[in-house]
C-alpha cells in the first residue's frame, strides 16, 4: 500500500551563465533558481496493482519514484509505504527490504563481475534464504531466459540481456513493491515484448505491486489498468486506462496503399462523414472512431473499390491521447 | 530472527577479490612497469650513495635504502588496492548511486568491504609473487636480513590498517572529484601527493624537521611508512605497537569522517537531480 499525501519536492539549482566569463561568475555567485519538480501530488496505490506513471521528460516521474524508494525526501507532505516513510532513517532499511527498483538507464548489476555473482551479492544484501534464492532464481532464469549468459561479466552483455538481468536482480528478493523506471528504453520490439510478457508473468505469480514509468504507450496498454499522468509536477489524470480511451474515443487508423484512386467523398458519405483522410508517405490514412465505425466495414469498402497493395492498421489511441494531454496541460 | 548486520556485507569481500582477479592482466602491466621503476630507483640510489662523502644518509645505509625503496614500492600497491575513490566518483557522476542507495544497506560500508576483498585479492595476485622474490634477492645479493616472524605478523596487521586508512581517505576525496568534475585529474594529483607524503618515494626522515613535525599530525605516514618500516624491522616491538595504535586512531577518525561527508554529499547530489 503506497500513499502520497500532498507531496511537493523543490530543488534549488545554481543559476549558470553561458560562456567562459559566465562560468567564472557562476563560481562566485550564490544565486539559485527554484525548481518545483513535484507539486502537491496525491495518490494511493493498493496491493497488487500495476500503475502506469507517465509524463513527458522532466515531468517529475523519476523524482516521485526516488522519493518512494527513500533516496529523496519530500520538501512537503509525506509518502507512506505500509504506513512508513521510506526516507526516514529509522524506517529506511525496513522499507527498502520490500522494494525493488529498476532504473532502465542505469544498471544495478556489478559491471566487472559475472552475472551470477551480482545475484549472489543481492542474496547477501537482502539476506535471502538459500532455498528461496534457488527457487526464485530458477524461476526468473526461465522466465527471462538468462541461462546463456549467467557466467558472462555484466559489461559484455547486450542491452537487452542486461535489462533482463536487471529485472531478475530486482525481483530476486520478491519485493512487495516494484518500481520500473523506463524498463524498455532503447530495446528492440522483440526484447520489449519479452520483457513485458515477463513482467506480466511475474506479477501474476507474485502479486507484486508495480509502478511503471515509460514513454512507450504500448507498454502501458499491455500492462496497466490504471494510469497516473503527471506534468510539470502536477497530476493531470489518475484513473482507469479505459476512461482515457473512452473520453478521447477509441480511434483507429487504417493505412491503405492502392493501385487506383478512390472517390473519397463517396467513401465518407457511405460512413456518414465519420472518416478523416490524410496522405502520409504514399499511404492513404483513414482515421475513425472505433465505437462508431467498424474497422471491418472500412476494410471491406476499400477492398471492393480498389486494387489494394498494402494495408496497415494502427490503434494508437493512448499515444495520441497522451500527446493531447501533454500539449493542453490538462485532462 | 535478526541476524548480525555484518552478514549482509560479507558478499562484498568476495566481490572485491573477484574484481581484482578480473583485472589480472592490467595487474601484470603494472608489474612490468613496477619492475622497471624499481631497477631505475635502485641505480639512482646506488649512484647517490657512491657520490656521498658519508656511508649513511639520514640514517640509511645504501643497502638499507635499497631495501626501503623496493619494499615501499611493493607495499604501496598492496595498501592502495582499494578502488573506493573511483567507485564513489563514477557512481555519483553516472547516477548509479541512485541504484546503490535504494538497497537496504550502507553504501560506505559496502565500499569498505569490497576494499577488504581487493586487499586480499591483490595480496595473493600481486604482493606475494613480487615481495617474496624481492626479499630473496635483497637477502642473497645485498645481505639484507629477513624480517623477524613477529614483524611479519605486525606487518600484516599494519598493512591492513593502512588499507583501511587509504580507503576512507580515497572515499572522501572521491566525493571532492564529483564537485570538481575532474575525476581523473584529481586522481593523478591525489596519487602523486599521497605517494610523496606517505614515504613512497623517499623515507619521511629526508624531509626538513619542520615538515616532519607537521606530518606527525597528518595521516600520510600511517598509510605507507609504518607498514614498510615494520616489514623492514626498523621499529622495535614497542615502537611498532605505538605506530599501529596511531594507525587505529586514523582508521577510526577517517572512517567516521567518510561516513559524515558522504551523508552530506548524498543530500547534495540528490537535490540537484540525477
Amino acid at each position: 500500500m503506497i500513499e502520497a499525501q500532498h507531496v511537493t519536492k523543490v530543488f534549488y539549482r545554481p543559476i549558470r551563465k553561458q560562456g567562459l566569463s559566465g562560468m567564472a561568475k557562476t563560481l562566485f555567485s550564490t544565486r539559485k533558481e527554484k525548481i518545483v519538480a513535484v507539486n502537491d501530488v496525491n495518490f494511493s496505490i493498493g496491493k497488487g496493482e500495476i500503475v502506469g506513471y507517465i509524463g513527458a521528460n522532466g515531468a517529475g516521474k523519476s523524482t516521485t519514484i526516488k522519493m518512494m524508494c527513500g533516496i529523496l525526501t519530500p520538501t512537503e507532505g509525506k509518502i507512506l509505504i505500509d504506513g512508513m516513510e521510506p526516507y526516514k532513517g529509522k524506517y529506511r532499511n525496513k522499507v527498502l527490504k520490500h522494494i525493488g527498483v529498476v532504473f532502465g538507464q542505469r544498471t544495478q548489476l556489478w559491471w566487472d563481475l559475472p552475472l551470477v555473482e551480482s545475484f549472489k551479492l543481492l542474496q547477501s544484501i537482502y539476506e535471502i534464504p538459500e532455498k528461496d534464492y534457488n527457487e526464485r532464481l530458477t524461476n526468473l532464469k526461465s522466465i527471462l531466459e538468462l541461462d546463456k549468459f549467467m557466467d558472462s561479466p555484466v559489461r559484455t552483455l547486450s542491452l537487452g540481456q542486461r535489462m533482463r538481468a536487471d529485472l531478475a536482480a530486482a525481483f530476486l528478493h520478491n519485493p512487495d513493491i516494484m518500481f520500473l523506471d523506463e524498463p524498455t528504453i532503447g530495446l528492440d520490439v522483440l526484447v520489449k515484448e519479452k520483457i513485458i510478457a515477463a513482467i506480466k508473468q511475474i506479477h501474476a505469480q507474485y502479486q507484486t505491486t508495480i509502478i511503471l514509468t515509460t514513454h512507450d504507450m504500448n507498454d502501458i496498454a499491455n500492462l496497466c489498468e490504471r494510469i497516473i499522468i503527471i506534468d510539470e509536477g502536477k497530476i493531470l489524470f489518475d484513473g482507469p486506462l479505459q476512461d482515457v480511451k473512452n473520453r478521447f474515443g477509441d480511434t483507429r487508423q487504417v493505412f491503405v496503399s492502392a493501385k487506383d484512386r478512390m472517390d473519397l467523398e463517396e467513401f465518407n458519405k457511405k460512413f456518414a462523414g465519420q472518416l478523416q483522410f490524410e496522405v502520409i508517405d504514399h499511404y492513404l490514412s483513414i482515421t475513425f472512431d472505433a465505437d462508431k465505425v467498424q474497422t471491418k466495414d472500412v476494410l471491406r469498402y476499400v477492398f471492393n473499390h480498389c486494387e489494394v497493395i498494402d494495408v496497415k492498421i494502427k490503434e494508437n489511441s493512448i499515444e495520441k491521447v497522451v500527446k493531447v494531454i501533454y500539449e493542453k496541460k490538462a485532462y | 530472527m535478526r541476524k548480525r548486520p555484518t552478514n549482509r556485507y560479507t558478499g562484498f569481500i568476495k566481490a572485491g577479490v573477484l574484481g581484482t582477479f578480473v583485472y589480472k592482466f592490467s595487474i601484470f602491466g603494472w608489474l612490468v612497469g613496477d619492475i622497471v621503476a624499481l631497477v631505475i630507483y635502485c641505480f639512482l640510489w646506488i649512484a647517490v650513495f657512491a657520490n656521498s662523502p658519508t656511508a649513511t644518509i639520514n640514517g640509511f645505509t645504501s643497502t638499507g635504502m635499497l631495501a626501503y625503496v623496493v619494499s615501499a614500492r611493493i607495499i604501496g600497491h598492496l595498501v592502495n588496492s582499494s578502488s573506493s575513490f573511483y567507485n564513489v566518483g563514477s557512481d555519483i557522476r553516472e547516477g548509479t548511486i541512485a541504484n546503490r542507495l535504494s538497497k537496504p544497506i550502507n553504501y560506505r560500508r559496502t565500499q569498505m568491504y569490497s576494499s577488504i576483498g581487493q586487499y586480499i585479492g591483490s595480496f595473493i595476485l600481486f604482493f606475494f609473487p613480487l615481495y617474496v622474490p624481492a626479499q630473496l634477492i635483497l637477502h642473497f645479493a645485498f645481505g639484507v636480513a629477513f624480517p623477524a616472524w613477529y614483524n611479519i605478523l605486525l606487518f600484516l596487521v599494519s598493512s591492513f590498517l593502512s588499507m583501511l586508512i587509504i580507503d576512507s581517505f580515497d572515499f572522501i576525496i572521491g566525493q571532492v572529484a564529483f564537485f570538481t568534475g575532474a575525476l581523473f585529474g584529481v586522481m593523478l594529483v591525489k596519487d602523486a601527493v599521497m605517494s610523496f607524503l606517505s614515504g613512497g618515494m623517499i623515507p619521511l626522515s629526508f624531509f626538513p624537521q619542520g615538515f616532519q613535525t607537521v606530518f606527525k599530525f597528518l595521516p600520510f605516514s600511517s598509510m605507507l611508512q609504518t607498514p614498510a618500516f615494520i616489514a623492514l624491522g626498523m621499529y622495535s616491538f614497542e615502537e611498532a605497537l605505538i605506530k599501529i595504535a596511531w594507525q587505529c586512531v586514523w582508521v577510526v577518525f577517517l572512517g567516521l569522517l567518510s561516513y559524515a561527508t558522504f551523508g552530506r554529499t548524498v543530500k547534495r547530489v540528490i537535490s540537484v537531480g540525477g
